[in-house]
């Protein structure tokens, strides 16, 4: 099912998945979003975009998170 | 490392990630005896409570700020992670860490813990949040985990006394046992650094301070720099991706681990939480979702501005007929007006807000504690963030639409100190209730009849303007303020969006009485002072002999009335009483200190288009804005009553100089008057709110300075551009 293509978090559409492969965001940034359990392998679900497009909802480690597309830019998935 | 014989309390860390339903345990453990305030030069709560139990210790009970992390990237997770280490001035360091984690999260919130684990004390884990858990069909083997984790864990099926005895216990009993071991094993380059630093230090230093220490947020008092730095190099040199596998490891120790944390029956798949997941589809949907949200925000709105009058109104002339009975037993004299005016007044002044801090926190309560506040921030995050924002500025800046005390206290709920502060700094700029007796009384003056286009009242668009003006001024203030002042990277928008969850009704209660109490406490002594200084400012020096003329007179119309007389003289003579007992008021007030302040400050205000009589009134208005109008009525000698706001208007239209005969006021000087009112924080209540929500007096002393040249440049703009415009 997955393929080699990598795509950014904020430009998934909504339904759509990927496993993160990365993180390219400066230290403090990437840090935060590890902790919240973002690590390299795990699967993200763009569940919806707020009203305004920003930010994004996502569904990770079965919770949801919510961050903005800014942030989402440097999450980096497989597809 | 805590004493055999311990004479002072257990101390005790309540620590946990947001979200986790960590100040319902808080409140739960401590009842009402609880402190809060400030950590010394930063906005970031701090909330100590003690928890006294027969036949148990005493535990002295820190509530840390909720954080996801033992990382240090903002104020308030410097002092979480401070005060946990033992490390922050004044506070002594915990004798047990107690880790509240919402068992429907357990992957997340495992993260944290096994970083507490790593701090080197005493521990006990309580799982929270055991409802939404057992619907999601996980329900947590305590058991398990406690194996795993090497540390007490306490499943809480609810908030009573027993379930917290049972948490107190296990504290006590953790306290006399040695500290857990760290769990996540650590791998490749870190490990060496973690034995060089190790070997360096001859004493033991945890594993969690040695990881910030190499993560260059923390250093090492036992350690010279010149070391620390030496093996930081070393580690990037060789693994410049370290901290990524650090924060990996922690994740696959936690998905390893997590299918035995789970009881039997429930280790099929996670159910997902379908009713969550149905209500968002509508709460969060494009056009409903933000339809529905200003629907409840109009309805917290409408909560506190009208019904919270209610209350408001009956406390008002309860406390009215409290002051005619006092006043009675007292007898006519000065200590009867200072006992009236100074002080009475003053408590009513701190008494007037807590309908509307009761019905703010209710409603703040219900829609945290059922989830839907997230998906308010997350509706309103980007429009917010225009300014400088968060989402979260969003319900404290609304209900400053009714008063800013309440909006300011609600500021709490923005974790990120440098968004909060700006929130409080710009929340005055809403216009709040207390300034629509001004506007009305400046609409009834100048326009009352009239319409715009043919449809819209004068009145109304002028309304409109005013409330229009603040919220412009807010917006470019924030704007400015986070440029300029309160600097600092905006922070990261990462919240979770929290199952729905029936809120509880016990937990918002005590939330909201604990507000409450906490305002009547920090606040009274300021009010109080200020009250009874502006009372004296008002009231001397006094002119004896004037008082004394009008009492001669008054009295002779009194003795003629009560010899009795028609009714049609008997009218004109109650008229004419009133009308001395005004005259004298009037004259009292222009050669009291506020008087004099009043001219002295005409120079000033001039160019604003006021004169002293209204300098009196800002001065006066201080206390309270609404107090312009009585105040303003005293100059003009009418009645402070209700009905006489009509004849107040006329007399404010019509008032003459009485040297050159012309018009003292134009409409331009009222619409110049309503522009000061917008813009100025003419309120001591929110000035001592600020200084209680901050910790320092040089916020509001900021906030006052601030507003008050904003005010003065915009009225000075209205009136003189108006001028220009109309010559």
């Amino acid at each position: 099912m997955t393929s080699n293509e990598i795509r950014s978090l904020s430009d998934l559409r909504i339904g759509e998945s990927g496993v993160i492969d990365d993180i390219l965001a400066p230290r403090s940034l990437t840090r935060r979003l590890l902790e919240m359990g973002l690590t390299g392998g795990t699967r993200l679900e763009l569940i919806r975009l707020a009203p305004l497009g920003d930010p994004l909802e996502v569904s990770v480690r079965g919770y949801r998170l919510t961050l903005r597309r800014d942030e989402a830019q440097a999450v980096r998935l497989r597809m | 490392m805590s004493t055999p014989t311990r004479t002072r309390p257990l101390r005790v860390a309540l620590v946990g990630n947001p979200n986790c339903g960590k100040t319902t345990v808080f409140n739960a453990l401590t009842g009402l005896s609880q402190k809060v305030g400030n950590y010394p030069g930063v906005t970031v709560e701090r909330r100590v409570g003690v928890r006294k139990r027969p036949g148990g210790e005493i535990l002295e009970i820190v509530d840390i700020p909720g954080t996801y992390s033992l990382g240090i990237r903002s104020p308030d997770e410097a002092v979480a992670v401070n005060l946990l280490m033992g490390r922050l001035p004044g506070e002594r360091s915990p004798d047990v860490i107690v880790n509240v984690v919402d068992a429907s999260n357990l992957a997340r919130n495992l993260f944290l813990t096994s970083q507490l684990l790593e701090l080197d004390r005493p521990m006990v884990v309580v799982l929270n949040m055991m409802d939404v858990a057992r619907r999601r069909g996980l329900v947590p083997d305590a058991r398990a985990m406690e194996e795993a984790l090497g540390v007490p864990v306490v499943p809480l099926e609810n908030h009573g006394a027993e379930a917290m005895d049972a948490v107190a216990a296990a504290v006590e009993r953790v306290a006399q046992s040695p500290p857990p071991k760290p769990v996540v094993p650590v791998e490749g380059a870190l490990s060496k650094s973690l034995a060089d630093l190790e070997g360096s230090l001859r004493g033991r230093i945890s594993r969690a301070a040695a990881l910030l220490a190499l993560e260059g947020e923390e250093t090492l008092d036992s350690l010279d720099s010149s070391r620390l730095d030496e093996v930081r190099a070393a580690l990037e040199s060789e693994d410049p991706n370290w901290w990524k596998r650090e924060a990996g490891a922690r994740y696959r120790w936690i998905d390893a681990h997590l299918p035995c944390f789970l009881e039997g029956e429930c280790k099929e798949p996670v159910r997902p939480d379908s009713g969550t997941a149905n209500a968002d589809r509508i709460l969060l949907h494009r056009f409903f979702g933000p339809l529905i949200f200003l629907g409840v925000m109009a309805f917290v709105f409408q909560g506190i501005f009208t019904w919270a009058s209610v209350p408001s109104d009956l406390l008002e002339s309860g406390f009215n007929a409290l002051s005619a009975l006092v006043g009675r037993w007292i007898g006519p004299g000065m200590f009867h007006d200072f006992i009236l005016g100074g002080v009475l007044s003053g408590v009513l002044n701190v008494l007037v807000f807590l309908p509307q801090i009761v019905i703010l926190f209710l409603f703040i309560g219900f829609l945290e504690d059922s989830g839907y506040m997230a998906r308010g921030v997350f509706i309103m995050d980007r429009l917010m963030r225009r300014f400088g924002l968060h989402g979260r500025a969003f319900v404290p800046l609304m209900s400053s639409f009714a008063c800013a005390v309440p909006g300011i206290m609600s500021t709490r709920t923005i974790g990120n100190p440098v968004t909060r502060l700006t929130t409080i700094l710009v929340a005055p700029l809403m216009s709040c209730s207390a300034r629509l007796p001004v506007y009305t009384l400046v609409i009834a003056a100048f326009f009352g009849s009239g319409k715009v286009l043919g449809v819209m009242s004068t009145g109304g668009l002028v309304l409109l303007v005013l409330y229009a003006l603040g919220i412009a001024a807010a917006a470019l203030m924030s704007v400015l303020f986070r440029r300029f002042l309160v600097k600092g990277e905006p922070p990261a928008l990462l919240m979770e969006l929290p199952p729905y969850r029936m809120p509880r009704p016990g937990a918002v209660l005590r939330q909201t009485w604990v507000q409450s109490l906490l305002f009547v406490k920090k606040v009274w002594t300021v009010i109080l002072i200020v009250t009874a200084t502006l009372w004296f400012l008002q009231t001397f020096p006094r002119d004896e002999s004037r008082s004394a003329v009008a009492a001669t007179q008054i009295e002779a119309i009194e003795s003629a009335l009560r010899d009795g007389v028609s009714p049609e003289i008997r009218e004109r003579l109650i008229n004419e009483k009133r009308d001395i007992q005004n005259g004298l008021r009037s004259a009292q007030l222009e050669q009291s200190f506020a008087g004099v302040v009043g001219k002295a400050i005409e120079p000033v205000i001039r160019p604003l288009g006021f004169d002293w009589r209204i300098g009196i009134g800002l001065l006066a208005s201080f206390a309270a804005r609404e107090v312009l109008v009585s105040t303003m009525a005293q100059v003009f000698a009418v009645g402070a009553d209700d009905e006489d706001v009509a004849s107040l208007a006329s007399r404010f239209r019509s008032a003459k100089d009485p040297r050159t005969g012309r018009l003292l006021y134009s409409p331009l000087t009222g619409i110049s008057l309503a522009v000061f009112f917008v813009l100025a924080c003419q309120c001591m209540s929110t000035l001592a709110i600020v200084r209680r929500e901050t910790g320092t007096w040089r916020w509001p002393a900021f906030l006052f300075g601030y507003m008050t040249i904003l005010a003065w440049v915009g009225s000075f703009l209205t009136y003189q551009l108006g001028s220009l415009w109309m010559a």
